[in-house]
């Protein structure tokens, strides 16, 4: 067997390979020999066929038995031999196989590529102090009071004001005909300033009063919502019959209990609070990593292999897609095709790329490895999230071994980054100084947005600069 | 030539005609039952081109099968075991 390889760039390769005359012979022989055995041909007794005959009737098969097994053997033993690192499958286009010559093929290979060891320790990291404000907390038992009020009726007479409901009774006439589209409605609650019902009624049933009968005219344009409503214009019989109010409930231990589970209003201020900071930790650390990742790819230029970055622009996808069809919207509907999605998000594959490339060096330099309490813990972080016991997903990690390697290395990779973080220079900062330096920098973008656009300019008309900014969820390393 | 293709049926390949062509350089046909020997060489020696040194023929009979009760009996045929001149040669597996 002949090799001989060739560098197409630090990540791509192509290998030569040609299998020796002898070699396909063999492998010939031996399947024409097996398949002599096995087959039934009119004329001859089983097994008794003259390698002739089979090969004029059953060339084709043998060779598209064949070649794989010769490309996959001696590809296998050519990765083997040179040590490649490969990322993602070799792509082959098998040319025929002809009897009683050498086979020879070109593989094209990706390989992960050689990252130098790694200077993690000491970067400068900005930590941001988030804290937990009493305003934060207030402002949540706020929402799950107006999440449970109730609406009362308004004993008083007053007219209708901002931010009642009130009780109606409606139909709406064409020229002074009932119109089937618009039936009577009677006791609707409607939020007046809400959004539901045409802006009219609010305007015109604010400052009337219980009992009052009003007629509201409303042309609908062609280009209404409504497709049944466009075009008319309708009058709608009012009656007015009860103003409501909402009331919220009283910020008490009795919002507690309504709350369930809950002792007292300090119990519920407590999980609050805890929600908060848990959610406060994760965006430091959110944060802190991303800081240690743009500073490491810059320090450490390689190149990606496309494999790597198709697989995960393949996730994002994947995982948009998923979005969306939980919320039954089809991707396709919002024009964000999946060739769209493709070229939008592949920067942000190929930094993930890099990212997992560099813990796994990082992993590998420091060599890393998990104890036993740490993927136990990790099962058991993955249970709540999951919403199960531990045992069960021990248990499917036990049945799917390739799984459980992929889940190690994730953990691996957490703990990388941990160790990284912990080794660098932190600075604590306040959040509004944060804040301004995240300004400062989106000020510089816009700028580079606009000269990249004053460059582009006259010819592509920047169409390409309204890039899409919002990122996706981010991978699990983060 | 539509005449040649009406005398020559088909090419037999079996293991018998094998070690017949191994051996003694013969092939064999399945030929019209009334074309006679001179008919049969001359038709070879136009189809595939070669030389021709005998012909020999025999009537096949048909099989006698039975399905139950009933007797059936396939159609007799004509074989014709063709030697050809040393050194040349037929290659007709692609018919089959």
């Amino acid at each position: 067997m002949q090799v001989s390889i060739e560098d197409k760039s630090t990540v791509k390769k192509v290998i030569h390979i040609e299998i020796s005359e002898k070699q396909v012979s063999k492998e010939l022989n031996d399947a024409y020999k097996e398949l002599k055995k096995t087959v039934d041909i009119k004329g001859f007794r089983k097994g008794k066929a003259p390698r002739k005959v089979l090969e004029a009737r059953f060339s084709k098969d043998v060779h598209a038995d064949i070649t794989p097994r010769l490309i996959q053997n001696a590809f296998v033993d050519v990765v083997e031999e040179h040590k490649l690192d490969l990322a993602g499958a070799p792509r082959i286009e098998p040319p025929e196989l002809v009897p009683g010559q050498a086979y020879a093929f070109d593989a094209e290979v990706e390989v992960r590529p050689e990252i130098e060891d790694v200077d993690f320790k000491g970067l400068d990291l900005k930590k941001t102090m988030y804290e937990v404000s009493e305003d934060e907390i207030d402002s949540q038992i706020q929402m799950v009071r107006k999440s449970l009020a109730t609406k009362e009726t308004v004993t008083e007479e007053r007219p209708v004001a901002k931010d009642d409901f009130v009780l109606i009774d409606y139909q709406g006439f064409v020229d002074g005909q009932p119109f089937d589209k618009t039936p009577l409605v009677e006791n609707y609650v409607m939020a007046i300033g809400g959004t539901v019902m045409h802006e009219e009624f609010s305007a015109k049933l604010t400052g009337a009063l219980p009992g009052q009968k009003l007629e509201i005219e409303i042309a609908y344009g062609e280009d209404a919502t409504d497709k049944e409503l466009a075009g008319h214009t309708i009058t709608y019989k009012v009656e007015l019959k009860e103003i409501q109010e909402e009331v919220l409930p009283p910020e008490d231990d009795t919002l507690a209990e309504k709350l369930g589970e809950f002792e007292n209003l300090e119990a519920v201020k407590a999980v609050i609070r805890d929600n908060l900071e848990q959610g406060y930790a994760q965006r430091i650390k959110h944060e802190l990593s991303e800081q240690v990742f743009s500073a490491l790819l810059e320090k450490n230029e390689f190149e990606v292999p496309d494999v790597l970055v198709d697989a995960e622009l393949e996730g994002i996808v994947k995982e948009a897609k998923d979005a969306y069809t939980q919320n039954n919207v089809n991707l396709e509907d919002v024009g964000l095709g999946e060739d769209f999605l493709r070229t939008q998000y592949r920067h942000v594959a190929e930094k993930q790329a890099k990212r997992h490339l560099l813990l796994a060096k990082i992993i590998e330099q420091e060599s890393l490895e998990l104890t036993e309490e740490e993927l136990e813990k990790g099962f058991e972080e993955m249970a709540v999230g999951m919403k199960a016991t531990a045992d069960a997903v021990k248990n499917f990690f036990n049945m799917q071994k390739d799984q459980l390697q992929y889940f190690k290395h994730n953990l691996l990779e957490k703990k990388a980054a941990d160790i990284i973080i912990e080794s660098g220079n932190i600075t604590e900062i306040t959040p509004e100084e944060a804040q301004a330096a995240q300004d400062a920098e989106a000020a510089k973008a816009v700028e580079a947005a606009a000269a990249a656009q004053e460059a582009v300019g006259e010819d592509a008309a920047g169409e390409d600069t309204e890039a899409v900014t919002e990122t996706p969820a981010d991978d699990t390393t983060a | 030539m539509i005449k040649d293709y009406d005398i020559i049926r088909r090419p037999l390949n079996t293991e018998k005609t094998t070690l017949q062509k191994e051996l003694f350089n013969q092939v064999s046909f399945e030929v019209d039952r009334q074309a006679n020997r001179m008919e049969i060489k001359d038709a070879v020696e136009r189809i595939f081109n070669t030389k021709v040194q005998t012909v020999r023929t025999i009537q096949m009979k048909g099989k006698v099968k039975r399905r139950g009760k009933v007797l059936g009996k396939r159609r007799d045929w004509k074989k014709a075991i063709v030697r050809l001149m040393p050194g040349q040669r037929i290659d007709f597996f692609e018919g089959v």
